[in-house]
């Protein structure tokens, strides 16, 4: 099995004292998912920036698909991003006066052309086949994360990066988003990094690691392990 | 703003004739005289349009109730229009009447409905000039030359052989209703203005004048050359511009101008301030969603057309609002100030339009530049 990251020494520093990262090695194997755990201010959503393209290392090294990603410039981290790496955040990052199939569209549009079909098809694998024109503000939270997740697969990324999807949902709506997710990844073998606060969501994944102070300090469950 | 500096000039033009004429038409030869159709063929010819107004004058050196003056033939009311700022007490002179300037009615302690002596002086037998001294019956004629009598009225001060007094030989004459008084500050004051046939049949100069004063628009072109075209146009004459007020005309007018392009600058300026800061707080207040899209793949190349095609869809919009409003406006000023219908010049629109895009295109790469800054991290981040 393939590596589709592998990451070696990572440190993040914003100024000589805030350290976000203090070296992390890790691997994730390609199909796997991975449930990142930690304490607020843990460094959990700088690891995911910089997984997702979106940030760059201060030291270490970084590959993302067979990439080397740290030494990008900001106009290749964008072009990376667009074509290998889907996202889904807390909030409910939606464009309010598009409508959910344009809010999709829109990826598309960014990455290639914009396909209806394609798009209207990537909402009804989501479950919202029956809500492609409303606007976000007509749709439930988990809905509206459920667009999001949709829009983040539109371009078949190979990795999914998910930031506490489900920070801001009640807990119907929470399993509902991590249904989805579990059908992605088992039926299309999507990988999928999930950071969450919640210790119950880690069952969804192949395999959890905790972050604290920036420092990787177990990984229970090593039953996915990674081969090189 | 562009098109009322444009207007401006033209209506401000106008009103400057008020300041009198500033084109002077005098007979090429020079002691001689012209025909007064010359009047008409100006207003009437090819600069026509050029043309505000036009006047004739005749001279005719004079004994009026005994003493010397200048008898001056012209059409009361065009020349009026010639020189607006004569101040007139009492009607225009009709046949058989005379306008007398201040210091005649002065002199002659003369007021509206007064009745005048006026003589025409003879000439000499030299046949120069006009007048001869009765003392040394010399000529008067430098003081009584046509030039000069058009401008200093100067009539039989003294004899300029013999430096005596005056009396000055006279012939026919005949007893005139002083119907007005002009007061002008100027030359004007030491005329006898009479209607011109009254003049040109008592000095038997037939159809003759001795000048035109003609009050030409200079919104388009300078005096000077109107005078050259003029004279170009009409056989025998020879123009004169009069410096000072053409120099001044056009010299208020430039400045005028000017002050007006400053001002359209300054509110350029000001509009152009508001849009950097509309356009900056648009991007700020989109920054979550700016950051969105960059975070789901756009470049900040895609993000920065969009943001300057919103810009310039604004800028055309905003250019047709503020042409409609322009032109409402210019017509409004047009009609409260000048008392004329004035219209939006129609060169000044592209101008405009231009001005705006690029107004607005050079504000929006600013805010481009701004959103091109925007962290896509910060959708991961809470707000
Ligand atoms: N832009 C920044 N400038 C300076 N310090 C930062 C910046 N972003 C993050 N940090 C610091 O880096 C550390 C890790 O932040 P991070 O957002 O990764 O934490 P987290 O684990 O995601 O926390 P949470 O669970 O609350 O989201 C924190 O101490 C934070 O204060
Ligand atoms: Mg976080």
């Amino acid at each position: 099995m393939t590596n589709i990251v592998e990451i070696a020494g990572l440190e993040k520093r914003y100024d000589e004292r805030t350290y976000a990262l203090r070296g992390i090695d890790l691997r994730i194997a390609e199909g796997e998912w991975l449930t990142i755990l930690g304490p607020s201010g843990s460094g959990k959503s700088t690891l995911l920036n910089m997984l997702g393209c979106l940030d760059r290392p201060t030291a270490g090294s970084l590959q993302v698909c067979g990439v080397e990603t740290s030494g990008m410039k900001q106009r290749e981290l964008a072009v990376f991003r667009r074509e290998n790496v889907g996202l889904v955040f807390q909030q409910q990052h939606v464009i309010p006066y598009l409508t959910a199939l344009e809010n999709v569209m829109l990826a598309q549009y960014y990455h290639s052309v914009a396909d209806k079909d394609a798009a209207s098809a990537a909402l009804q694998h989501v479950g919202l086949g029956h809500r492609l024109h409303h606007v976000p503000g007509k749709l439930s939270g988990g809905e509206q994360q459920r667009v999001c997740i949709a829009r983040a697969l539109i371009n078949q990324p190979k990795l999914l990066l998910a930031d506490e999807p489900t920070g801001n949902l009640d807990r119907a709506n929470a399993c509902n988003v991590y249904d989805m997710l579990s059908k992605l990844h088992q039926e299309a073998g999507q990988t999928i990094v999930l950071v969450t606060h919640d210790e119950s969501a880690a069952e969804y994944g192949d395999r959890t690691i905790r972050i604290e102070d920036g420092r990787v300090v177990e990984s229970p469950h090593r039953a996915c392990s990674v081969a090189s | 703003m562009l098109s009322l500096s444009v207007g401006v000039r033209a209506n401000l033009s106008t009103e400057i004739r008020r300041f009198g004429a500033n084109i002077v038409l005098y007979p090429q030869a020079d002691d001689g005289l012209l025909d007064d159709s010359v009047g008409p063929r100006v207003e009437k010819g090819a600069l026509g349009s050029r043309i505000y107004a036009s006047a004739p004058f005749l001279h005719q050196p004079a004994v009026v109730s005994g003493k010397p003056f200048d008898l001056v033939g012209t059409d009361f009311a065009d020349a009026l229009k010639v020189s607006p700022y004569w101040r007139v007490t009492g009607s225009a002179p009709t046949k058989g009447q005379v306008a007398v300037g201040a210091d005649v009615a002065a002199a002659l302690k003369l007021e509206p409905g007064s009745s005048i002596d006026v003589r025409i002086a003879k000439p000499t037998s030299s046949g120069k000039g006009s007048g001869a001294c009765r003392s040394c019956h010399g000529s008067l004629g430098a003081e009584h030359d046509r030039r000069t009598s058009g401008r200093l009225a100067q009539v039989g001060s003294n004899c300029l052989s013999c430096h005596q007094a005056h009396p000055i030989a006279t012939s026919t004459g005949y007893v005139a209703t002083v119907s007005a008084i002009v007061s002008t500050g100027g030359d004007e004051d030491g005329w006898v203005i009479a209607p011109l046939t009254d003049v040109q049949s008592l000095s038997k100069s037939g159809n003759r004048i001795s000048y035109l004063r003609v009050s030409a628009l200079t919104d388009s072109e300078p005096a000077e050359k109107t005078a050259a075209r003029l004279s170009g146009l009409i056989d025998g004459v020879r123009p004169e511009v009069v410096g000072s007020v053409a120099s001044a005309e056009d010299n208020l007018l430039g400045k005028v101008q000017l002050l007006l392009a400053l001002l359209t600058a300054c509110v350029a300026g000001m509009s152009a301030l508001g849009l950097f800061s509309m356009l900056g707080a648009s991007v700020l207040e989109r920054t979550g969603e700016i950051g969105l899209v960059k975070a789901i793949g756009a470049s900040n190349g895609s993000v920065s057309r969009q943001i300057v095609a919103e810009a310039a869809v604004l800028a055309v919009a905003g250019a047709a609002l503020g042409l409609l409003a322009g032109a409402g406006i210019v017509r409004l000023i047009g009609n409260s100030v000048f008392g004329a219908s004035m219209s939006l010049t129609i060169g000044a629109v592209p101008v405009a339009v231009a001005s705006c895009l690029l107004l607005a295109i050079s504000a929006s790469l600013a805010a481009a530049r701004r959103a091109a800054r925007i962290d896509p991290a910060i959708c991961l981040r809470g707000e």
